[in-house]
């Protein structure tokens, strides 16, 4: 009886040593869920989340702090993309974060901008070019659309342009093309 | 020669409004032609025209910024009205920049440069360059630019010439070998002395016997053989006539001319011809105007820009109510009205009298799609696969390859619109690859911006740093300067008083 | 959840083959030289369960290690491994048969594979019953209970090869 109890513990104490071994010449370093989990977020850098950015937001939702459904830019889809890439159950889009606006990019209104800059510091992407009394312009191609410049604007010059589909970039519509 | 012309897949389709005669009317000047500058390969071109400009038949209005694409010429001489946006025929109804021009009747014509008569002793790159201003794209429907497939051939052993005009009821290309057999000839002689290949082969569908005679009779070159195709839908799709006639696949994503086969539309073909021998770009084209709803189906020769409606009224439209389509029943587009302006593109106008379209029901998974496919694709599958949105999968059963001729469409017992299916697949793959990439650059963006304020922060870090050391030594040695003053006052001091004392 | 796309039924396939193979030579091993000289037979269901708990662990690691991707799509399907009755019974089955250590090797590793191909033919039919019109009472379990069902079925067509 006693053997039976000293052997299984031996057996046991064995595996754990290999396991333990193991674990340390197979270490990983860093956090590939948090790149994958960034790969499926919109990069908008909007900080609607309430993450200085899209890659903190991901590092919340992979140690648990965060849930997935506070992110209007990504929308609906972009919940339903994280909630399976998670193996989880999906959510509904949290409103309290924000609504989920339509595709855009913003402009510079050239008749009242003062060339103050505090546009340039405000985007995450570094989509304006300008230079202090100067006049500023946004980069339409790396605006993402986050708004982040509009209320930093001291003469309220920054506005909304929606993107409108063109004959290269339209997408028809699914219950159009059912009834074809 | 190939002894063995067979088709895998397409459907025979009986024409469905034929004619006793094929003949062709020339349409009179319109009033005004709307042309567009988005033409349906390449970037948007640039007006180099203003409002209040004149403009001369055949001047060019509109340049391209690469010389992939080819320029925009006015189609009839008068003044530039507007440049504004119009409605073009698009499925989408999105409406495109295009220059209106206001005929004045005179049809004055720019002298362009040409060879001549005698082209042999002109240079290749100078007839690609004639194709190229002279505006031709593939007048099959595709609207490539022929300059740039023509010059991509390196090592080109056969040249094609598509005379199939497989879609049922369009006849344009017909009348064309019926009544300019010589000038089309003619541009595959030139074709030929371009592309350097050895021989050509005309092919063209065994239901038009006239067209075939009329090419025969006018051909004495050796190197040019005219041969019969079976009629059948899709049989003029550019890989598959390949393969038919020569056994030659062309790879999925690659092109013809990089195997050594050209293939040109016998439209484009006496294009060419009109380009590069009478100097005459491309303002004109024949359109077959048919369907339910006209009485008299025909082909016109019709100013580019001149709206449907020019070219259906002389057709004896019956006074019902009509449906408009751009191309043809198979392949074609649906048009809202008969205002948009034909384009180069534009090889037949079907007026149908407005019929309730067909119920939509389940897919039974019959599999009748398969068995059609020209491409030998599984359209059954695609189906699946666009109806739930997965353009990734839909991708791996080779979506790309689909050349939307709607022979799944045909057969479909539940009459489910599939080509629309893959047609909507293909545009959601290209918007979520573009997403995809300006997501990627967004996020290198942010993460340069980051690190370049870190950067910034410590290079200020280290800036103050190092001042603080400049100040520190310059402190020291200010000390050390003072000190040196106050031992030499010391030493003065010193002697003056031991001289004092002296 | 695994059997839902091919790529994860894959991966989740060359786990099992793996901890199987390692499974049933470690159990031989643990049987062999433990159990029997010491008289211990009565303790092999435990004994087993540890090796092969400890077998799956060490494979996770290495899972992790070459492929994080995979490691995070099978999830918590990985350490399930452990009470895939499979495993224990063909353990137990090769005690059964008094198989030797390299017979217990490829006994092992040969039903993995029967597991693997069984388990990538039922995610590529789930992938196509996914973008199927399946009746709303029908989707989810419900549709992959009935297609497993089928297949076994299916399979019942092999009972003449043993």
């Amino acid at each position: 009886m006693l053997d039976s109890i000293f052997i299984f513990s031996a057996l046991a104490l064995s595996l754990g040593l290999i396991l333990g071994y193991a674990a340390v010449k197979f270490k990983v370093k860093g956090n590939p869920l948090v790149d994958q989990i960034d790969a499926i977020l919109p990069q908008t850098q909007c900080g609607q989340c309430d993450y200085p950015g899209c890659r903190p937001y991901a590092e919340a939702i992979a140690s648990g702090e965060a849930q997935i459904n506070q992110c209007p830019p990504g929308g609906q889809e972009g919940v339903d993309a994280l909630a399976e890439f998670l193996g989880v159950e999906t959510l509904s889009l949290d409103a309290t974060h924000g609504e989920t606006q339509p595709e855009h990019v913003v402009f510079v209104d050239e008749q009242i901008c003062i060339g103050c800059t505090l546009c340039i510091q405000a985007c995450p992407v570094d989509a304006f070019v300008g230079a202090s009394k100067v006049m500023t312009t946004v980069i339409a191609d790396e605006c993402t659309g986050c708004d982040l410049c509009i209320p930093v604007c001291p003469v309220d010059c920054i506005h909304v342009l929606e993107v409108q589909p063109t004959l290269n970039t339209y997408v028809p519509d699914l219950s159009e093309v059912a009834h074809a | 020669m190939p002894n063995q012309l067979g088709f895998d897949g397409g459907v025979v389709i009986p024409n469905p409004y034929p004619v006793e005669k094929v003949e062709i009317i020339q349409a009179p000047l319109p009033n005004q032609v709307v042309l567009p500058l988005q033409q349906r390969v390449g970037d948007q071109a640039i007006p180099c025209v203003k409002v209040g400009d004149r403009v001369l038949t055949g001047q060019e209005i509109a340049t391209t910024k690469d010389s992939f694409c080819v320029p925009v010429h006015a189609s009839v001489s008068g003044t530039v009205i507007a440049i504004n946006e119009q409605v073009i025929p698009h499925k989408s109804g999105i409406k495109s920049t295009c220059i209106t021009i206001e005929s004045d009747g005179k049809d004055e014509w720019v002298k362009n440069p040409g060879c001549g008569p005698d082209f042999l002793h002109c240079d290749t790159s100078t007839m690609i360059e004639y194709i190229r201003i002279s505006g031709i794209v593939g007048l099959g429907g595709a609207g490539f630019p022929t300059h740039t497939k023509v010059a991509r051939a390196q090592d080109c052993h056969t040249l094609i010439i598509n005379g199939t005009e497989c879609e049922p009821g369009v006849m344009c290309d017909d009348a064309l070998m019926q009544y300019y057999p010589r000038e089309v000839i003619r541009g595959v002689e030139i074709l030929l002395h371009i592309c350097g290949a050895s021989r050509a082969i005309i092919a063209v569908e065994n239901d038009k016997q006239e067209a075939f005679n009329s090419l025969l009779m006018y051909n004495h070159n050796e190197r040019i053989s005219i041969v019969h195709i079976p009629t059948k839908y899709t049989s003029g799709a550019e890989k598959l006539l390949i393969k038919a006639l020569l056994g030659v696949e062309v790879p999925s994503g690659g092109f013809a001319p990089d195997l050594g086969v050209v293939c040109q539309n016998v439209a484009t073909t006496k294009a060419i011809f009109d380009a590069v021998v009478e100097s005459k770009p491309l303002v004109s084209r024949i359109v077959t105007v048919t369907g339910s709803g006209v009485e008299k189906p025909n082909n016109f020769e019709v100013r580019l820009g001149s709206s449907f409606d020019h070219v259906i009224a002389m057709s004896q439209p019956n006074k019902r109510s009509h449906d408009i389509r751009m191309g043809g029943m198979m392949m074609g587009v649906d048009v809202k009205d008969g205002k948009v302006p034909i384009c180069k593109i534009t090889n037949g106008i079907f007026v149908n009298d407005q019929s309730k379209s067909p119920v939509v029901q389940e897919c039974i998974r019959c599999g009748a799609c398969n068995q059609v496919c020209p491409v030998s694709l599984l359209p059954q599958q695609l189906y699946w696969y666009a109806k739930s949105e997965n353009t990734d999968k839909a991708m791996d059963y080779n979506l790309a390859d689909c050349i939307e001729c709607r022979c799944c469409d045909y057969v479909c017992p539940s009459h489910i619109p599939l080509a629309e299916y893959f047609s909507f697949a293909k545009a959601l793959h290209r918007k979520t690859t573009d997403d995809q990439y300006r997501t990627d650059i967004a996020r290198e963006r942010f993460e340069f911006r980051e690190y370049r304020l870190e950067r910034n922060k410590q290079e200020r870090t280290e800036m103050m740093a190092a001042k603080k050391e400049e100040l520190k030594k310059k402190m020291a040695n200010d000390k050390a300067q003072k000190d040196k003053v106050a031992a030499a006052m010391a030493r003065v001091k010193k002697s003056k008083k031991a001289s004092d004392d002296a | 959840m695994v059997s839902k796309k091919v790529e994860t039924a894959i991966g989740m396939g060359f786990a099992t083959t793996f901890v199987l193979t390692l499974a049933s030579l470690s159990s031989y091993l643990i049987n062999a030289y433990i159990l029997i000289p010491f008289e211990l037979e009565y303790l092999r269901t435990i004994g087993f369960i540890v090796t092969i708990a400890g077998v799956v662990g060490f494979t996770e690691l290495v899972v992790n290690k070459t492929s994080p991707v995979l490691h995070q799509s099978l999830g918590v399907f990985l350490p399930l491994i452990t009470t895939n009755c499979a495993v224990l019974g063909v353990a137990l089955l090769n005690v059964g048969q008094d198989n030797g250590f390299l017979a217990s090797g490829v006994y092992g590793f040969g039903a993995a594979i029967g597991f693997s191909f069984v388990l990538v033919l039922f995610s590529t039919i789930r992938e196509r019953i996914d973008s199927a019109n399946v009746p709303t009472v029908f989707q989810g379990a419900p549709i992959a209970l009935i297609t497993a069902g089928l297949m076994s079925m299916a399979f019942m067509g092999f009972i003449g090869l043993a």
